[in-house]
């Protein structure tokens, strides 16, 4: 595995948070806390940066999120995504993302005057799709340690739902996948 | 419809899932560094295609010019240029992956041939980079044994010793009806190595240098077999000596290295720098020193340095150097060509504040060899020495190439400070500086 050092931490934190998953206590529930419901799901559009030796591919990315409370303020999340579209800046090579799988333990501030901020890590798998001026294609995934932030506002008139902006690394070694997204959030019972 | 489900089973089920999907992902961790070397790969590629500059043929051959024929125990070099789709070629010798079809007839080795039976065997070639090309030779593996008794040696005419010389065997009749080149294949060594030395040994010539104006003899082996040659250095060639650098004086405790270029006539006309074929030596290792092709100044004084060229008598190279003392004196102003220095720079210098466009100079005194001119001015330092007077309500000034001109505007006292690096070379170094006190009034 080429993100060798990585591997270590992504156990750890996925076997942490499994530990937390699967208690039954559900602090979600926790009356003290502002989280806004046990479940929630979101979509967002996103805009990637592939950076390969000097060249960067810019992809559309839409990705579906679905996640549950485990403990006030820290969630357990799955990511599924998509691309729909590519920028490439060669004529003979394309490349987007075919599908994208991460798996995140979140963790989120209280929201203050309807906005919070958050973090994830955990293990997300990115699957390319390269296709060549001949019409070759070829099938590339890079999987590994993947993290990032993001701001969320929730809405003024129906408080379930959140507008987020996040950044997130997906890969980094000899190539590097970033992304970042504006999504939305419903959140519920 | 009762929507109403229990939340613990979904939590469990999403879970569960989640646990799933956790365990699968850490288990698919991996292959990334094969599939980043893929995509690289095409991005290489995809910026050679746009750039018009893939590969669109690969041509391999034997770099000793013989052309698909090897002999059994010969190696030779393997070479191969890649033509471009944009029209040009280059050398894609060091890139090339090989492989022999028959390792019992053909081995290749980093690059390198080596007939091992008779027969035939398919030699590939695979270039990767941008885009994958395979070529195949077919190499015929001889078992051929030399036809003349001697070999005929394409000795360079002139011959002058200490300058690099070229050679190559005639190409060689063999049993098999084949004329090959074997320069490559021969083993080339000197019966008095004190009178020659080899410089590089190439596919299709070797290069060498001869120290004597005696006769030296070459023995020659190809295929087991030993051919002895000849060859007399002819006249010396006219060479000039001189020290690296623009300066002919040479400082004490400087380090310089020594040049001697040589010229002759051979169809034209060749030059060559040939110090390192010299032996260097001082008349006066007191006053300049020497090692190998440097000389050193060790005090003042005058030395005469020269090179010969292994056991000929006759000096090649004749050089008279003067070594000087450069130590730092101190630092000389100067105000509109009035000198200032040394117990006058501890005291104010008056002027007048009328003049205008005063011109200030200077200069690192560095004894025997003169006064330094100090050019980077807008490093010197101006400042009013009364706090009361700003500096530019003291003075304007305009910083110049080599000098300051300054026109008063009011009266007061101010500083310039200049400095001199001598040791430009060390970031450690302190510089040396000096201060001029100006009273204007």
């Amino acid at each position: 595995m080429a993100s060798f050092p990585i591997r270590p931490v992504i156990l750890i934190a996925t076997l942490f948070s499994l530990s937390v998953a699967l208690t039954p206590s559900y602090a979600a529930n926790d009356k003290r806390s502002n989280q806004r419901g046990d479940y929630y799901v979101g979509v967002a559009g996103g805009y990637t940066q592939l950076l390969i030796k000097d060249a960067e591919f810019n992809p559309t990315l839409i990705r579906l999120r679905g996640g549950v409370f485990v403990q006030n303020n820290i969630a357990l999340e799955l990511q599924l995504g998509k691309g729909i579209d590519s920028d490439s800046p060669f004529d003979s090579l394309d490349i987007e993302i075919d599908q994208l799988l991460a798996f995140y333990a979140r963790f989120q501030s209280p929201t203050q005057r309807g906005f919070r901020i958050y973090v994830q890590g955990g293990y997300a798998r990115t699957e390319l799709l390269q296709s060549d001026h001949n019409g070759d294609e070829i099938n590339n995934s890079f999987s590994g340690f993947s993290y990032g932030f993001g701001l969320e506002d929730q809405f003024k008139y129906f408080k379930p739902l959140y507008f987020y902006f996040e950044a997130n690394q997906l890969f980094n070694d000899e190539i590097d996948i970033n992304s970042a997204n504006l999504g939305v959030r419903y959140t519920f019972n | 419809m009762n929507c109403t489900l229990s939340r613990r089973p979904i939590q469990a089920i999403i879970q569960y899932g989640l646990f799933i999907i956790a365990l699968t992902g850490l288990g698919a961790c991996g292959g990334n560094s094969a599939d980043s070397d893929e995509l690289i790969q095409s991005v290489i590629l995809a910026e050679a295609t746009d750039n018009g500059t893939t590969i669109e043929s690969l041509n391999l051959f034997l770099q000793n010019g013989n052309d698909r024929i090897i002999n059994e125990n010969e190696t030779a070099k393997l070479g191969a240029t890649a033509t471009l789709t944009n029209g040009s070629s280059i050398d894609a010798t060091e890139e090339i992956s090989w492989s022999s079809s028959d390792s019992s007839i053909l081995r290749e080795s980093n690059g390198v041939l080596t007939g091992i039976t008779k027969g035939i065997a398919t030699l590939t070639g695979t270039l990767s980079t941008p885009n994958q090309i395979t070529t195949e030779l077919l190499i015929n593996v001889s078992d051929a044994e030399i036809v003349p008794n001697t070999l005929e040696v394409l000795w360079p005419n002139p011959a002058p010793p200490c300058t690099t010389l070229s050679t190559q065997i005639k190409p060689v009749e063999f049993t098999d009806g084949s004329t090959r080149n074997v320069t490559e294949w021969a083993t080339w060594s000197i019966i008095n190595e004190a009178q020659s030395d080899f410089i590089a040994l190439l596919p299709q010539e070797v290069d060498f240098v001869l120290y004597t104006d005696q006769e030296v003899t070459f023995n020659i082996n190809v295929d087991d077999v030993d051919y002895l040659q000849f060859l007399t250095a002819t006249e010396p060639p006219n060479v000039i000596p001189s020290l690296l650098g623009e300066e002919t004086g040479l400082a004490i405790g400087e380090t310089r290295p020594l040049q001697a270029q040589s010229d002759y006539q051979a169809n034209g006309a060749v030059f060559e720098s040939i110090e390192q074929y010299l032996d260097w030596s001082s008349d006066s290792p007191s006053i300049a020193s020497v090692e190998n092709t440097n000389v050193t100044g060790v005090e003042s004084g005058e030395a005469v340095i020269t090179g010969k060229c292994g056991d000929i008598d006759e000096e090649f190279a004749t050089l008279s150097l003067e070594v000087i003392n450069v130590e730092f004196q101190g630092i000389i102003f100067f105000i509109d060509n009035e000198r200032i220095e040394g117990t006058e720079l501890s005291q104010n210098q008056n002027i007048g504040i009328d003049d205008e466009d005063i011109e200030i100079l200077a200069c690192a005194d560095l004894g025997d060899a003169g006064c330094f001119p100090l050019e980077n001015t807008e490093e010197w330092v101006v400042t009013a020495v009364d706090s009361v007077v700003s500096l530019s309500d003291l003075v304007s000034i305009q910083f110049e190439d080599d000098h300051l001109l300054i026109t008063p505007l009011s009266t007061g006292q101010l500083e310039i400070t200049a400095f001199y690096d001598d040791e430009p070379n060390n970031d450690d170094n302190l510089l040396k500086e000096a201060v001029l006190k100006l009273n204007i009034q």
